[in-house]
């Protein structure tokens, strides 16, 4: 664990609060220009080290503005944990690591209590606080531990607290979870339960890096030249502009769409979709349609707008819904992946309420 | 937020006429595609006729494409009505359209809702999608995405269209084999003449149906043949000969019909009593009697109703002098006596029985009648059963003659002194008295009254009963004279073809006598039936009463090889032959001796051939006389040679 303390850049600092006094619509329009600018230094900040992987850049971002964690999904090499890393950089936050392996126990990842000496040379109970009590962690190859020691992570990712000893130990704002996981190497892991999934607010697919991409890295990583990334935010700042993102507003036809997406993807339900039944065995939960909303409210905000559109729903979608939703078997044995069942349920899905439902 | 509403507005305004055309066009497209189907029915399978609808009527073709641009109008808005497109749904499609973001639905939700819009983010959004409707292109812009326009396939309406009014004008008319025969039935059926068959069963038709009591008892034989002439009128052309031979049949349905009425127990006695009537002395005084008397005597029931009215009126009012009420009351007695003495009178049992060779005497006795008659060993079972029937035809003519007098009694007693209502109370008893034994006049009358139909407790209704009971005999009268001049009529008309028109009267006087049944002797009869065959040859046939049958005898197959087939055009004739035997054995030897003439025959079979056809002659013409011979004396429908 590493404790960051570097000055934030003066302009920064000097800019008032992104969510304080927002009073009428020019304020309003301020802050939120004023938030969207350092965002952009931000993910600029971050493409210094990060090359490609621009999308997932861009949801990592929402995450960290929606206040969600995110599970990263992707072959080794792709950069996962540098951008973690990275983003731990251009943040003014504690950043921890967690390798998980099989042998991984959940004291070493939300700490113990040990004996010791007081001042007094009485031996007390006193809590060493594991990895977890930090502000960025990541999570690498979660996949990796057994299903006891990633249960450690259930109470800290959705309470943003930690039991030891019988003692709740309330975690930093902000927190957020960084995970990283293969999904080809599944030999000795432990998939994540649904349950675990369902606290991660996106589950991002690290692509492949394009050839341009490629020569880039290679510049930048076989020379001796390092970028050097100086902080952009602190925890002040994420947690205004966490705020600030909440109060972009979504109309009802949109919310409405976000509703019947979710239950679009319930077989059996009112509104599922008609592959719904042969393709999908559970649905996605309603925390699915928050995750949706939240970021979909980001989005907007770093696009400039003070209103949702079904376009940031179907932006948002499956980063929000891939981990949510369980294929069916026969989706399965079809090469039918989450992806392809969440587009297939956003082309089929009518912008309109139908007329059945009004 | 006007503009965003407006522009809404127009984007909901074209997204619905855009729905509307588009169902419309379709639906029109599929119209015309029927209607054109429709007349390729008409025209290639000639179905015009059989839907009665004009095959190059512009009327029907502007009509049918009225009503199919009427009907896909019509569906279209229907369609646009089901569709409940709102605000904020046009909103949505607006913004999907021109890519605005959700800005004016999200406008439009925002300003309904007050609670939201005191927000300043909400306002912002607001203010964002007002500065975006402000944009001067827009308009453009979503009239462009609205387009009201026809879909890619608008060309099938049209071309349909022009493949309708093509086929309309260019297709001709097919005349189908179904059409061909069917089309022109009518008009070959009107100009095809009626043959004579059919004008003789017109004509029976309507002689029938003048007597409404005979054409309800002939009501299904009647249908039958309306429904033949109909058929034979409107129906598939048939060859004159099969509309002849199917008319011949009804007519002989319906004789054999009239036949069994005339022959019937009602027209029996009718004719009994009105041949009793005819006996009938007229009084020499001229009054309401003397016109009764007439009326009775003529057989006009009708007018002696009118006549018993008048004596009615007579007897109860007062214009009438007491020398004139006694000279009145005296011919009612006098007619009445008359009445009674043919009600008695045995002659005509009496004759019919000697006819039948049984003894007369027999008339005076009913039950020993009935019993000899059902005894008799010389008397076939349909001889007895038509003596029987006149028996009783006799027995009810007298007893009605009998009622008769017994009224006209009654009324006499009224002339003589009129308002004494209690007289005919009196007649009762004594008929009472005379039925217990005393063996007066009048006491015999009550007797008969009331065995015979129970009148004498009726006394005070004579006028009434009298009227009643001319009522029943006129209508027996017109039933049986109905039926009779209906019979006569049509076989008097078949007869007419080959007869002279005194030859019909004389056939059918005889006809209407034989239809009486058993007036004559047996040898009367067969002699009308004879003049009857030889004069039209093909007369329905019907038992006499002397039980002469007719009888089809069924033909031998033989059982040897086939030799030669013919075919016959046409539907093969079935029925019963009536040539000649001795034509057809005229027709053999001729053929013979034709055929010995132009084809060698072999010299060793020329007198076998020679022995076997003259032997057949010979043997035809023997047979032919003997089958003549009984023919000469048969009644009518006697064997004709077989």
């Amino acid at each position: 664990m590493s404790v960051r303390s570097p000055q934030l850049p003066g302009d920064i600092a000097r800019l008032p609060a992104f969510d304080a006094g927002i009073e009428n619509e020019d304020i309003a329009r301020e802050r939120c220009a004023s938030f969207r600018s350092v965002a952009l230094r931000l993910r600029e900040a971050i493409g210094k080290r990060v090359v490609g992987q621009q999308s997932v850049v861009d949801q990592t971002l929402w995450a960290l503005f929606a206040g969600g964690h995110v599970l990263l999904e992707g072959v080794p090499g792709l950069g996962k944990t540098l951008l973690v890393r990275t983003l731990g950089d251009a943040l003014h936050l504690e950043f921890s690591r967690i390798q998980f392996t099989p042998d991984l126990m959940p004291a070493d990842i939300v700490g113990t209590q040990i004996l010791m000496d007081d001042d007094a040379g009485h031996r007390v109970m006193q809590f060493r606080p594991g990895p977890i009590f930090t502000q960025i962690l990541l999570a690498d190859e979660v996949n990796r531990a057994s299903p006891k020691s990633q249960s450690a992570l259930l109470e800290a990712m959705q309470e943003r607290s930690v039991t030891v000893g019988g003692e709740t130990h309330r975690l930093r704002a902000p927190f957020l979870v960084l995970a990283t996981q293969n999904p080809i190497e599944q030999e000795g892991t432990y998939p994540l339960p649904e349950a675990q999934l369902d606290r991660f607010l996106l589950k991002i697919a690290v692509p492949s890096v394009e050839r341009a991409d490629l020569q880039e890295i290679l510049r930048r990583t076989t020379t001796t030249t390092e970028s050097p990334v100086t902080p952009i935010l602190d925890a002040d700042r994420i947690l205004q502009a966490q705020r600030l993102a909440r109060r972009i507003v979504i109309a009802d036809p949109v919310q409405d769409y976000v509703i019947r997406l979710v239950l679009a993807t319930h077989p059996g339900g009112e509104y599922a979709d008609v592959n719904a039944g042969r393709e999908i065995s559970v649905g996605a939960s309603p925390r699915a349609a928050q995750a949706i909303v939240t970021t979909a409210k980001v989005r907007a905000l770093l696009d400039g707008r003070f209103h949702v559109s079904i376009a940031d729903v179907h932006a948002v979608a499956a980063s929000a819904l891939r981990h949510r939703i369980a294929p069916s078997f026969e989706a399965e044995a079809d090469g039918i992946d989450s992806d392809r069942i969440v587009s297939g349920i956003i082309t089929r899905l009518k912008r309109q309420v139908p007329e059945d439902a009004q | 937020m006007d503009r965003i509403r407006s522009l809404v507005a127009l984007a909901r305004i074209r997204l619905l006429f855009q729905d509307w055309v588009l169902a419309s066009w379709t639906v029109v497209s599929f119209l015309l595609g029927l209607v054109l189907l429709s007349i390729l029915e008409r025209r290639l399978l000639g179905a015009s006729a059989a839907l009665n609808v004009p095959s190059r009527s512009a009327m029907w073709l502007v009509g049918s494409i009225a009503l199919a641009c009427g009907l896909a109008t019509l569906v279209g808005w229907l369609r646009v009505r089901a569709r409940q497109l709102t605000m904020d749904q046009a909103a949505l499609e607006l913004d999907a359209r021109i890519h605005s973001g959700e800005r004016f639905s999200t406008a439009l939700a925002l300003d309904a809702d007050d609670s939201v819009a005191r927000d300043a983010f909400a306002r912002a959004a607001i203010a964002d999608a007002v500065a975006f409707a402000k944009d001067p292109d827009l308009l453009g812009c979503i009239r462009a995405v609205f387009p009201v326009r026809l879909s890619d396939r608008w060309w099938a309406a049209p071309a349909l269209l022009a493949a309708v009014i093509a086929a309309w004008w260019f297709v001709p008319q097919r005349i189908s084999a179904d059409s061909a025969v069917k089309a022109p039935d009518a008009a070959l059926a009107a100009e095809r003449p009626k043959s004579p068959e059919e004008k003789r069963l017109e004509d029976l038709l309507k002689k029938v149906e003048q007597s409404p009591e005979l054409a309800a008892k002939l009501d299904a034989e009647l249908e039958t043949a309306r429904r033949t002439l109909d058929e034979a009128a409107n129906g598939p052309v048939r060859s004159p000969d099969d509309a002849a031979r199917e008319s011949l049949k009804r007519m002989a349905e319906l004789q054999e019909r009239l036949a069994e009425v005339a022959d019937s127990k009602e027209s029996k006695a009718s004719r009994e009593l009105r041949d009793s009537l005819a006996k009938l002395d007229l009084p020499k005084d001229e009054n309401a009697a003397r016109d009764l008397a007439e009326a009775l005597k003529r057989g006009d029931f009708e007018a002696a109703k009118k006549a018993v009215e008048e004596l009615k009126k007579a007897a109860a009012g007062s214009e009438l002098s007491k020398e004139d009420r006694e000279k009145l009351a005296k011919a009612l007695e006098n007619t009445a006596k008359q009445l009674e003495t043919l009600s008695k009178d045995p002659a005509k049992m009496a004759e019919a029985l000697r006819s039948a060779g049984m003894d007369p005497a027999l008339a005076n006795n009913p039950l020993a009648l009935q019993q000899a008659i059902a005894q008799s060993k010389d008397l076939n079972e349909s001889q007895k059963e038509s003596l029987q029937k006149m028996a009783q035809s006799v027995k009810d003519a007298q007893s009605k003659l009998g009622q008769m007098s017994q009224q006209m009694d009654q009324m006499a007693s009224q002339c003589k002194s009129p308002g004494q209502q209690g007289q005919q109370g009196q007649k009762g008893e004594q008929g009472q008295k005379g039925q217990s034994g005393e063996k007066g006049e009048k006491g015999e009358k009550g007797s008969e009254s009331q065995q015979q139909s129970g009148q004498g407790d009726k006394s005070g209704k004579d006028g009434g009963d009298m009227s009643k009971m001319l009522d029943e005999a006129e209508s027996d009268r017109q039933m049986a004279m109905a039926a009779d001049s209906a019979n006569s009529q049509s076989q008097g008309g078949q007869q007419s073809e080959s007869m002279s028109d005194a030859e019909a009267d004389s056939a059918l006087s005889a006809s209407a006598e034989s239809a009486k049944n058993g007036k004559g002797g047996g040898k009367k009869q067969g002699s009308t039936g004879n003049r009857a065959e030889a004069g039209g040859g093909d007369r329905a046939f019907r038992e006499t009463g002397f039980g002469t049958k007719l009888q089809k005898e069924k033909g031998q197959k033989q059982e040897g090889d086939v030799i030669a087939r013919q075919l016959v055009a046409g539907q093969s004739p079935v029925g019963e032959s009536r040539v000649g035997l001795q034509e057809v054995a005229g027709t053999i030897a001729t053929g013979y001796e034709r055929g010995s003439e132009d084809d060698p025959v072999p010299a060793h079979l020329r007198d076998v051939h020679k022995r076997y056809f003259g032997d057949l002659r010979k043997k035809f013409e023997e047979r032919g006389v003997e089958a003549a011979k009984p023919a000469a004396g048969a009644p009518v429908g006697g064997a004709s040679g077989k």
